[in-house]
């Protein structure tokens, strides 16, 4: 466990336009309580935590920059690009730029811990040349080597979470969003990327962990409570 | 030291697509069924059509049938002696007789006669054409069945019929190819909505539109080109059986059917649907997918 990640080791990135924040969210609206916005931004590197109680809107507002969709109000820069402005071909380019990790995982449950792995890879185009290295190397990185052809769906559960997080890496994003990562050794691969020079986005409810992890925080207000 | 990785199947994409939904397969089968007999009918038509122009050269042409105890050679030579003594007709001629010829009776206006049709053709005298309804009278006096046509593009009934044939023959082709598009882009469009987990999976990857489009692209030639061709061979098959038994022609003769005379080229028309089929389903299953993709994301 010891090892640098595959995508701590890649190459830097193509500088970003105008300047290094791999993501700018400002006066956005309809998160958090009636009335609430949003600003903040992660430099290439940084991390980020948005806390909030259940029905905060926490999964919606990391599932829409991951998805690279314009908000309905305010403003949402992703490596310099303001999603308002983007063509749809542009949009795919970057979300392989994003690692996501979903609150429930979404692994293919049927597939193997190899073939999870590779489909990420597949969707963005690349051939099994290309990756099956850096996929074995993801493996032996969580420590699923030796489960590399066990099902997704007979992992337990610290096994489905590692693997959620190599799946994640794939594709040697700039930008992971964790949506409510849970387990501490998840915990401690989050730690170790950031460490290695990915930005990072987290969801959490659990504000004690977001000021222990000492990024910066977005706090969502309860939807029940005006600000 | 790090092992290499051993070779491993790539996952695929989306999973179960196979060569295609089944009713997809059947219903193109059906529409090659119907599309490959149409051919075969428009082929036949053409190669009638194209040989009444040379055949039928005179200023008018007079279809005549027999009736009773007549028979139509019988009756045709009766017409020919009154022709010949019409004012108005300078020769008058019976043309030899051809496969078709009781289709050209039955668009002249001879329908329901049930007899053989005899065609005769009329050379007039400049100027002095006589009036259709003239002859048809006169011929209808001497106890003859008969329908005249003018050659003209709008009052020749033969000329009316293939227009109108080529038309209707053009609009339900038409029709096929549409229904054909269609059924392959719902397929493909369903495909993906019954797998919207994984295509949502995907999308967050990074897949583009293209990436949902190649896991169809064995759809049209594995599967609806097979389909198609299977429909086209066994409309060919029973429109040819006629032709090459003379037992099943026996058959439906008995019956009372009527049997078209086809010819080779006639049935080998039917093979012009499988590769167009194919390549219309490939079209449209890729815009289907493409879009389908887009509409989800």
């Amino acid at each position: 466990m010891s090892r640098t990640p595959v995508n701590a080791r890649i190459e830097t990135p193509a500088p970003l336009s105008g300047d290094s924040d791999v993501l700018r969210v400002e006066g956005l609206a309809g998160y958090g309580g009636p009335g609430q916005t949003i600003a903040f931004a992660i430099p290439a590197g940084g991390a980020h935590v948005i806390a909030g109680g259940p029905g905060s809107g926490k999964t919606s507002l990391l599932e829409l920059i991951a998805a690279a969709r314009p908000p309905p109000q305010g403003r949402i820069e992703l490596f310099g690009k303001n999603l308002e402005s983007i063509g749809p071909r542009e949009r795919p380019r970057l979300r392989r730029r994003i690692g996501m990790i979903f609150h429930d995982l979404r692994l293919v449950e049927d597939m193997s811990a190899h073939d999870n792995i590779a489909l990420a890879a597949l969707a963005a185009d690349r051939a099994p040349q290309n990756y099956e290295a850096e996929v074995a190397e993801l493996l032996a990185w969580v420590g699923l080597t030796r489960k590399a052809d066990v099902a997704a769906g007979s992992l337990n559960g610290e096994g489905r979470r590692r693997l959620a997080v190599a799946r994640a890496l794939i594709n040697r994003p700039e930008l992971v969003v964790a949506d409510e990562p849970f387990g501490d050794s998840t915990f401690k691969l989050l730690s170790d990327l950031n460490s290695g020079g990915i930005a990072i986005l987290i969801a959490t409810r659990d504000l004690d962990l977001a000021v222990n992890a000492g990024a910066e925080i977005t706090q969502l207000a309860d939807p029940g409570v005006r600000s | 030291m790090t092992e290499a990785p051993r070779s491993r199947r790539v996952p695929a994409l989306l999973p179960g697509l196979g060569v295609g939904p089944l009713w997809l397969l059947a219903a193109i089968f059906v529409l090659s069924l119907f599309a490959a007999m149409e051919l075969i009918g428009v082929a036949a038509a053409v190669g009638t059509l194209q040989a009444w122009p040379a055949r039928l050269n005179g200023a008018l042409t007079v279809a005549v049938t027999g009736g009773g105890l007549e028979s139509a050679d019988a009756a045709a030579a009766r017409a020919l002696e009154i022709l010949n003594h019409t004012p108005g007709v300078t020769r008058a001629w019976i043309v030899e007789p051809a496969p078709g010829d009781d289709i050209a009776g039955d668009m002249m206006g001879l329908t329901g006669t049930g007899g053989t049709t005899r065609l005769l053709g009329l050379g007039t005298a400049p100027g002095q054409t006589p009036q259709p309804g003239r002859i048809a009278a006169t011929l209808s006096q001497a106890g003859l069945k008969a329908a005249i046509d003018d050659h003209g593009l709008t009052s020749g009934p033969l000329e009316r019929a293939a227009a109108g044939a080529a038309a209707v023959a053009a609009g339900a082709f038409g029709l096929l190819l549409l229904v054909s598009w269609g059924l392959s882009a719902r397929a493909a469009a369903s495909a993906l909505t019954t797998r919207a987990e994984r295509v949502l999976l995907l999308i967050q990857f990074g897949a583009r539109d293209a990436a949902f489009a190649r896991p169809f692209r064995s759809w049209a030639p594995a599967g609806v080109f097979p389909s198609a061709l299977s429909g086209a061979a066994f409309a060919a098959g029973l429109a040819g059986a006629p032709v090459a038994s003379p037992n099943v022609a026996a058959w439906l003769a008995a019956q009372g059917l009527p049997i078209a005379a086809l010819s080779a080229p006639d049935l080998a028309a039917a093979a012009i649907w499988p590769p167009m089929a194919a390549l219309l389903a490939y079209w449209a299953i890729d815009i289907a997918a493409r879009a389908t993709a887009r509409q989800l994301s």
